[in-house]
């Protein structure tokens, strides 16, 4: 679970659902890029490049700093290990449940 | 195991699978292993779980009953609409059963032709990577 005052692990799901922003996300992990750097080599405008982009900073996975004129923007990579946790938690749940179903079914033949 | 933005699970339960079906299909057994809840197998069904502390109350509803093999529900988890599906699959008088809850909203599952798992595992590849 996301911890308090972090947005939804919904809102990171839809980041990494959408193919542009997962191309975007994989990018930045390379390093820190100007939007005509990440615009350059995907078949979108940098118009859409800097639309998902502003997106991504609202649910807070990437971050943008100024350098001179321009703008560059840098992977936050803890937003996504959210992602993971969250998958990581649910998958013990469910090996916890099965257990204690068979528990269950044992000593209810 | 996680499958991308999937968690499956199998177990193999020493009962047959109508009694295995039962378990995962009653209200007062569902309470006992699984979580409190007022589910009844009826498709298009509305129910709660409670999940507390973890998870909250849950807004799930009934999406597909097929006695005894498969049962799969809307599970929504703090606001995230998630699908769980039983299946289960009798192997003499033993009972394999399936469990695949996609975590990924449907909504939000882009269409990429089957190519989201590798996808992803690369892309968690990267981002596993020690950060600078």
């Amino acid at each position: 679970m996301p911890s308090a005052g972090a947005p939804p692990v919904e809102d990171v799901f839809g980041v990494v659902a959408h193919p542009i922003r997962r191309r975007l996300l994989e990018e930045l992990a390379a390093g820190d890029r100007r939007v005509s750097d990440l615009a350059a080599p995907l078949p979108v405008s940098r118009s859409a490049v800097s639309q998902h982009l502003r997106l991504m900073l609202g649910v807070g996975v990437i971050s943008e700093r100024r350098q001179g004129r321009e703008r560059y923007y840098a992977l936050r990579r803890n937003r996504l290990a959210e992602l993971d946790r969250w998958l990581a938690r649910l998958d013990r749940f469910w090996a916890g449940r099965l257990d204690r179903l068979g528990a269950h079914l044992d000593a209810n033949p | 195991m996680i499958d991308g933005t999937t968690i499956v699970h199998e177990a193999r339960y020493r009962h047959p699978v109508e009694r295995v079906w039962q378990a995962i299909t009653d209200q007062t057994e569902l309470a006992e292993w699984l979580m409190p809840n007022n589910f009844e197998p009826v498709e298009g069904r509305a129910f709660w779980l409670d999940a507390s502390p973890d998870y909250g109350t849950m807004d799930c509803e009934v999406l597909t009953v097929e006695p005894p093999h498969r049962l799969r529900c809307r599970w929504t988890i703090q606001g995230d609409p998630t699908t769980v599906t039983f299946s289960l699959a009798a192997d003499g008088e033993e009972t394999v059963l399936r469990v695949e809850h996609e975590a990924i909203p449907a909504d939000k599952r882009p269409s990429f032709e089957g190519g989201w798992p590798d996808k992803f595992d690369d892309l968690k590849r990267v981002l596993e990577q020690e950060d600078p």
